[in-house]
């Protein structure tokens, strides 16, 4: 190996260590920033939640969020102007906006995901030892999420995206059931 | 004042440092919780101490500087170890998980020293093979336990685990440590002609690292104000385990 490639191998570490350094900075930020939110909003001095986890999202309208998606991505209003318009125009630009909108409900999905995970790892975090086997559950699911985000957006990336609407349904129910269960969630204390 | 005259003041500075540690360590009480960095920095002492008075070519110079490399190597494995548990030590399941896992943080670091390792050049015209060789290792050991504090940081980044200040100051401050001797090494066994530049600029970043040390570890470091969580419920994790694993199941379907 010569001296220039030993030392863009240590650029690339060094940059890589700096970026993990602003990124334990930045989180020491959120902390502060919860800490100094929460007493005020919940009266409970000194607590703090992890970014993302004191608000869940949609929780006052779950259901509504996410039904748009099930007809969207069903892709049954693609095929019938693709059936009776009789124009091509039209129904390429219907698919690329709804792949476009696709991509933002996606976007969604996985901001609740992320949401609810946070939640998930703080609660483990703070379990009793014997249920130490739900950490790599957590490593599992996190990995099986990325993936699966990764797939779908190959596939918009790559055209049609038509999704059964009883899928959808069920995953909508899924994040519903999901949202409910956070709203539900205890308050914080102090260890 | 010659370089080399400065990289020797430098040393001396940098035991003077150490020994300014140890004895802070000692004055606030956080030698028992932190022995493995007290033994470090007593090793780094004597090392720099021990061959004072010799010349620096000498064999027995030798003898003690990779003597003391050695030990600061498997000390530096140690320390590793011993910042990740106590890291963990407020959380019974994740440091459950962490011993458990321990091992295997280990091997996938060794297998990134080893890949370091395996691309090392022959041994450059005008250094010693032995020498050579010794750095090597050393740089091995390095990245090492660079790798493993790495993701020990990620996985503490990830659940978010809090930890002590003073906790948070060391594990930072030696992956700085380790980073740059891992980065030295590397250069210097590919420059050997620089040894003597290259000495300078490790010892004063080291030297960075230890007044960092000095000026942030406190008593008052140790003193936990928040924890961060939701009270236990076995129930209601179980059953957002549950909602996330059907998420996830659901998504699959859509995908196949």
């Amino acid at each position: 190996m010569s001296v220039s490639l030993v030392t863009c191998a240590i650029s690339i570490v060094g940059a890589g260590l700096a970026a993990l350094g602003g990124l334990a900075l930045f989180q020491l930020g959120e902390y502060r920033g919860a800490r100094r939110r929460r007493p005020e909003e919940e009266g409970s001095p000194g607590v703090s939640e992890p970014p993302g986890v004191d608000q869940p999202p949609g929780v006052d309208q779950p259901m509504a969020r996410y039904q748009p998606m099930v007809r969207l991505l069903a892709g049954e209003d693609a095929n019938f102007l693709r059936r009776n318009t009789g124009c091509p125009k039209v129904a390429a630009r219907w698919e690329k906006s709804r792949r476009r909108i696709g991509r933002l409900y996606l976007k969604e999905l996985a901001a609740d995901f992320h949401c609810l995970h946070a939640k998930a790892r703080v609660l483990v975090a703070t379990s009793p030892e014997q249920y130490a086997f739900l950490v790599p559950i957590l490593f599992k699911q996190q990995f099986m999420f990325w993936r699966t985000v990764a797939t779908i957006e190959l596939r918009l990336a790559l055209g049609g995206w038509n999704v059964p609407q009883a899928n959808l349904r069920e995953l909508v129910g899924a994040i519903e059931a999901m949202q409910r269960e956070v709203s539900r969630a205890p308050a914080v204390t102090p260890a | 004042m010659t370089l080399a005259e400065l990289v020797r003041w430098t040393g001396y500075l940098n035991g003077a440092i150490d020994v300014c540690l140890l004895i802070q360590l000692l004055r606030y009480g956080l030698v028992r919780r932190y022995c493995w960095l007290f033994g470090y920095f007593l090793a780094d002492v004597l090392e720099i101490l021990l061959p004072i008075r010799l010349p620096t070519r000498s064999v027995w110079y030798g003898y003690i500087y990779f003597g003391g490399q050695a030990a600061k190597a498997a000390l530096g494995v140690a320390l590793a170890i011993n910042l990740w548990r106590l890291a963990l030590l407020g959380y019974p399941a994740l440091a459950r998980f962490g011993r458990q896992i321990v091992i295997y943080m280990l091997l996938a670091a060794i297998s990134v020293a080893a890949v370091g390792l395996l691309l090392e050049p022959a041994t450059p015209r005008g250094q010693n093979p032995l020498v050579h060789s010794l750095q090597a290792i050393e740089g091995a050991v390095d990245s090492m336990v660079l790798a493993f504090l790495v993701a020990a940081v990620l996985f503490l980044l990830w659940f978010p685990v809090k930890v002590r200040r003073n906790l948070a100051v060391c594990i930072g401050g030696f992956v700085f440590y380790w980073f740059q001797r891992w980065a030295i090494l590397l250069l210097l066994n590919r420059n050997p002609a620089h040894y003597t530049t290259l000495g300078e600029v490790s010892l004063v970043l080291q030297l960075g690292c230890l007044v960092l040390w000095m000026l942030t570890i406190r008593p008052e470091g140790e003193i936990v104000t928040t924890v961060t969580g939701h009270r236990w419920n076995p129930a209601e994790t179980e059953h957002l385990l549950g909602q996330l694993d059907a998420i996830n199941a659901r998504l699959d379907r859509m995908v196949h």
